[in-house]
């Protein structure tokens, strides 16, 4: 009885030990902190934005941003603007080329960021669908040098 | 008898199976949540030329030989610059995005950066309904060259202006035509 005992006693910690899992929770561990690294919970991606592709390989730097899609124009992910058949519809506020809520979004956006230096000038990310026309990204640019951000990036798809 | 059950015993392992069940359920998550894209950025460091800087035309003209210009018009391209006279490049029917011939461009910039060694600026002046694609397209071609491997810089600073009318620059004319051949070339109003 003893030594049957002792059999399966010695048979359980033998099937204890079948698995382990230790090197594969290392794995993942590692896994999960390469996809946390990453991560941007700041972006907001728009599945409707169409970026087009350019062979440039300067990495975007952070900033504030402008987004121009088909739809509308959004800054910093707030609609101020609503196009119609994309183009900028003829019942909005304009000066000059500059359109009016682009302008006022835009400098509401500046007094609340402040580049890193006083003698930066402020730099604005365009994300801009490939289908706009250059009549509508015209005017966003000129809004944008209206509020005070004469130079700006254009954010596109890296990779051949 | 009592027999009491040892809760710890020495060289017990953690139990590790609900951290790896964690994990597992986290990163699904993570990789529905994350782009897996590469995003990169032209640089411009000029807002566009408005039409009330514009200089005297007598400074326009002294400037002019010195000018590299790209007009992006609905029918091609118009570069000026690049040789003698301004180099043309119809693209095909229907003139989609796709159709500009973008290759021809980049040669017409090598030969340009040649002809023009000393300056870095190059003007793109595109028409009011040309797709923001094509502009990054000519951006490309105009900035840099890639061959074997190799990447050799263009003209590192890009002016954007706003571009010639259509009806001017003779882009009505069919692809098979000569856009801008029509018309003598006209400096973008406004470039410094």
């Amino acid at each position: 009885m003893k030594k049957y005992k002792r059999h399966a006693r010695r048979k359980r910690n033998e099937l204890d030990h079948g698995l382990i899992i230790t090197s594969m929770v290392d794995m993942f561990t590692l896994v999960l902190l390469f996809l946390l690294v990453f991560y941007d919970p700041s972006y907001s991606g728009d599945s409707s934005m169409e970026l087009p592709h350019a062979s440039i390989e300067r990495a975007v730097e952070k900033g504030p941003s402008v987004r121009v899609t088909p739809e509308a124009v959004t800054v910093e992910g707030k609609s101020v603007l609503r196009l119609a058949n994309g183009l900028v519809g003829a019942d909005v506020a304009r000066s000059g080329p500059a359109v009016v809520p682009v302008v006022e979004a835009l400098t509401a956006l500046k007094s609340t960021n402040a580049p890193p230096s006083v003698d930066a000038e402020p730099v604005l990310l365009v994300e801009c669908d490939r289908r706009v026309a250059w009549s509508v990204l015209r005017a966003v640019l000129d809004s944008a040098s209206q509020a005070g951000y004469p130079r700006y990036r254009f954010v596109v798809l890296g990779g051949d | 008898m009592i027999v009491r059950k040892r809760r710890n015993p020495v060289g017990a392992e953690i139990d590790l199976t609900p951290v790896l069940s964690t994990i597992i359920h986290i990163i699904p998550i993570v990789l529905i949540a994350v782009r897996f894209v590469t995003m990169n950025e032209h640089v411009v460091d000029r807002a566009p030329i408005q039409a009330s800087e514009a200089p005297s035309r007598q400074k326009l003209d002294e400037q002019d030989a010195e000018r590299v210009v790209v007009r992006i018009l609905g029918s091609g391209f118009a570069v000026h610059g690049a040789a003698e006279a301004d180099t043309v490049i119809p693209c095909r029917a229907p003139c989609t995005p796709a159709d500009y011939d973008y290759a021809q461009l980049s040669d017409a910039m090598v030969a340009a950066r040649d002809r023009h060694p000393k300056t870095q600026q190059v003007i793109v002046a595109p028409a009011a309904t040309v797709p923001y694609e094509v502009i990054i397209g000519v951006f490309d071609a105009a900035t840099h060259r890639k061959a074997g491997g190799k990447v050799e810089p263009l003209f590192s600073d890009p002016v954007l202006v706003d571009g010639v009318s259509e009806a001017s620059s003779g882009a009505g004319t069919p692809a098979t035509g000569s856009p801008g051949a029509a018309t003598p070339y006209a400096p973008p109003s406004g470039v410094p």
